[in-house]
């Protein structure tokens, strides 16, 4: 019973992350890990740190977009 | 049989669907002549949220679904580019209901909130059209359309699509204007910054703090526990309701509070400092962190004003018409055609939303048919934001919302003047009522304080207040939604500089190449250093400008807005025809028309008006007669300063023509392609990539749910 709702508490959580984490557009790190050793299994993931401050650099560099 | 079609009944259910319809279509048609025809007794703003809320689902059921289906013939099957370009980062295919979540936040700004607040000064009838009936057929399309355009063509950005559909001529342009626009921008929000924080401690001290949060959510991130936004966030967020109570403490706290008070020019040049820093420190410092709390309270917020206004149901003080329809208003001068449609930008139709539409989103669209929610139904949903700012604004009685919004040339400098001024115009308030309101929300005082975001705090706390705590937490409340603003204006102070430094890096980079490298320091310093110099320009100049700025600058911000909104549909237009879909070619054309009216008729009285408050020219001329005869009007400290207001005024005029040669130039070059595309019997060729057939189809719906694998 309390096993369950602990479960579905951890369930509750993700989904808020994912969604706030969407919302942001911060992509999933372990999700990016997956791709590339699902398409790309020659090349050796980058390590959470480096993903994210790739991430930053792309996310506000050249290409950022702001509204009013 | 009689088995099988009373399954495709219960399937379907035709006839309740269309009577669900009937229904919804005469609730908004009720809903919108009472907010039309009532006019002895108050309205309740219930009947906004109906008529606006159907009138959207109509629209979004029948016309967004027009526009997918004949124009674009929007297909499931055919494979988005997250999908064609995946790479588990910037293509990655999204859940339709995160990216709408994300297409919002990223479109949804201070736009929305301060015109519509600036526009009630001609009472709530013009603006609640204008943002209902503007999103519907001009804002919500513009950005559906882009969406699906630069969808099908890799996400590329609008200034490449006008390159290979129109042409580099046309592209240049659109990329010039879009570099315009952004130092505008920055200007007149920075200044909506200063005006709400102008001898404020509170708000000065709350906003202040939010940079040390900053700075210790970027270490968080960024060395202690790398990625992890959510907890970073969730303790920024806890320090920042901490900076929010402790400003009042700071507010009454006699040694303290002088420390955060500051007059309109000393937060001009700090803004501008903080500018310049943020452009050159690494992202994850500043700009990051910030942004991250922006989106949570902007989205927050929002959520909250919502649920507030349905709760509460004010009655609107505002008439529906006030007498300055007829121009003579002194939040903003110009009479409602054209000068409503320029000042209720964002909520209605922004040009700077096309950018979003052809950024970020269409990298992320999982299906086609996603396209309408995301690109059609966020600018719905921003377009609600508008009503509800307005509600906000009208929501107050007139003499009060008048106070806060005039700026000191029209009204007074005391608060008994202002109040005799503002009775006579048959607004009653008395001095008392002022005071008050000042003392409730914990300022020294509300009067002038132009630029939209004060009387929107003022509005919101008074709803809140109704909710939650009552009377005493009036102070609090307005310093929440001023802290609100102003965060996630300064995160497009922070983020908008750093994208002008880049756009201008890239452009002279063009003359002398060391400039491009965004890694020397000499070029970011340099280049940073001139973006910061365009804005802070004409931020100093709005905080100086006797007439308070914001009269001048949001004009000229909603004219740029405005007329990036026609490049984006000149660019649809464009492209709708060359795919030979001339019948329906006036769904963009017809928003098109529209804003070049409206925008060139706003720039040429901007320009030439004999009314020295709206034309620039005429302000200067005015304004030197009086420098050599030296007979200055009150407002006008010295002779030199009223020499610097001819040199702004006579800048604003050329500046003005330049984005009107500007559009007209993407015009004609368009018009070429036009003629070509309208001669010929069959569809030109575009850019648009050919068919894949997707393969994620069922799968991509179990990946998009499984997210705990």
């Amino acid at each position: 019973m309390i096993k369950t709702l602990i479960l579905q508490l951890k369930t509750f959580i993700q989904v808020v992350f994912y969604i706030s984490k969407g919302i942001s557009n911060l992509p999933d790190y372990q999700a990016y890990v997956r791709h590339l050793k699902e398409k790309h299994p020659d090349l050796t993931p980058p390590t959470e740190k480096e993903f994210f401050a790739d991430l930053l650099e792309n996310k506000y560099g050249a290409n950022a977009k702001r509204c009013c | 049989m009689a088995l099988q079609s009373n399954v495709q009944v219960k399937k379907k259910n035709p006839l309740l669907k269309a009577l669900l319809w009937i229904v919804i279509g005469l609730a908004g048609g009720i809903a919108l002549s009472i907010i039309a025809l009532q006019r002895d007794e108050k309205i309740n703003a219930i009947w906004f949220v109906v008529a606006s809320l159907c009138t959207y689902a109509i629209a979004y059921r029948f016309y967004a679904r027009f526009i997918a289906t004949k124009i674009f013939g929007l297909n499931k099957n055919n494979a988005t580019p997250a999908e064609r370009y995946s790479d588990g980062k910037d293509f990655v295919p999204t859940n339709k209901w995160v990216l709408y979540g994300h297409h919002f936040a990223a479109i949804a700004g201070a736009g929305p909130l301060v015109g519509p607040t600036l526009a009630a000064q001609m009472g709530y009838l013009p603006g609640t059209i204008w943002i209902i009936a503007g999103a519907v057929l001009a804002g919500a399309v513009q950005d559906f359309v882009i969406l699906v355009i630069s969808m099908r063509r890799r996400g590329k950005s609008l200034g490449q699509i006008a390159k290979d559909e129109i042409g580099p001529v046309g592209g240049i342009l659109a990329l010039i204007s879009v570099f315009a626009i952004m130092i505008i921008l920055i200007a007149v929000l920075a200044l909506v910054v200063v005006n709400a924080l102008k001898s404020s401690p509170w708000g000065t001290y709350t906003i202040a703090m939010t940079i040390p949060i900053a700075l210790f959510m970027g270490i968080y991130t960024r060395y202690l526990r790398p990625g992890r936004v959510g907890e970073a966030s969730i303790i920024g967020l806890v320090l920042l309701v901490f900076a929010l109570i402790s400003g009042q403490w700071v507010a009454d706290s006699p040694t303290l509070a002088p420390l955060f008070t500051f007059d309109g020019e000393t937060l001009a040049y700090m803004m501008i400092i903080y500018g310049f820093l943020a452009s050159v420190l690494p992202v994850w410092m500043l700009l990051a962190p910030r942004d991250y709390l922006s989106t949570f309270l902007k989205v927050g917020v929002i959520g909250m004003m919502a649920l507030g206004i349905l709760i509460v149901l004010p009655e609107i003080q505002m008439p529906a018409l006030t007498k300055f329809v007829d121009g003579t208003g002194p939040v903003f001068a110009g009479k409602l055609f054209p000068f409503l449609f320029i000042t209720i930008a964002c909520g209605a139709v922004s040009g700077f939303h096309s950018l979003i539409s052809s950024g970020t989103s269409p990298k992320l669209i999982a299906n086609e048919k996603h396209a309408p929610m995301v690109g059609y139904g966020a600018m719905l949903t921003e377009s609600f934001v508008a009503i509800m700012a307005l509600l906000s604004a009208t929501l107050l009685t007139p003499g009060i919302y008048f106070a806060i919004n005039s700026p000191g040339a029209a009204i007074g400098p005391d608060v008994a003047t202002a109040a005799t001024t503002i009775s006579s115009w048959g607004y009653t308030v008395s001095a008392d009522e002022i005071n008050e309101l000042a003392k409730n929300v914990d300022e020294d005082s509300i009067l002038s304080r132009t630029g939209g975001a004060p009387s929107l705090a003022v509005g919101i706390a008074q709803i809140f207040s109704q909710v939650i705590g009552g009377p005493q937490l009036m102070a609090f409340w307005y310093h929440f939604a001023i802290l609100f603003e102003a965060v996630f204006i300064l995160t497009t102070i922070d983020a908008g500089t750093r994208v002008g430094r880049f756009m201008l890096q890239d452009l002279l980079g063009q003359f002398f190449k060391p400039l491009r490298k965004t890694d020397s320091m000499p070029a970011v310093y340099f280049t940073s250093a001139l973006v910061v110099a365009g804005w802070g320009y004409f931020l100093v100049v709005g905080v100086t400008d006797p007439l308070g700025g914001i009269n001048t600058l949001w004009p000229l911000f909603g004219i740029v807005n405005q007329m990036l909104a026609a490049i984006a549909l000149i660019v649809a237009t464009t492209v709708i025809l060359k795919m030979g879909k001339k019948k329906f070619v006036w769904v963009t054309l017809m928003p098109l028309a529209w804003l070049l009216i409206a925008t060139f008729t706003a720039a040429w009285q901007k320009i030439f008006s004999d009314v020295p408050k709206i034309g620039f020219l005429k302000q200067a001329e005015v304004l030197k007669e009086a420098a050599t005869s030296g007979n200055l009007p009150p407002t006008v400290p010295s002779i030199e300063a009223a020499e610097r207001l001819v040199f702004n005024n006579t800048l604003n005029a050329y500046l003005t023509a330049i984005f009107m040669l500007l559009i007209i130039g993407i015009l004609i070059d368009a018009m070429r392609i036009w003629y070509k595309a309208i001669k010929s019997d069959k569809p030109l060729e575009t850019a648009e990539e050919p068919f894949v057939e997707t393969k994620l189809g069922v799968r991509l719906h179990d990946q998009d749910i499984n997210i705990t694998a």
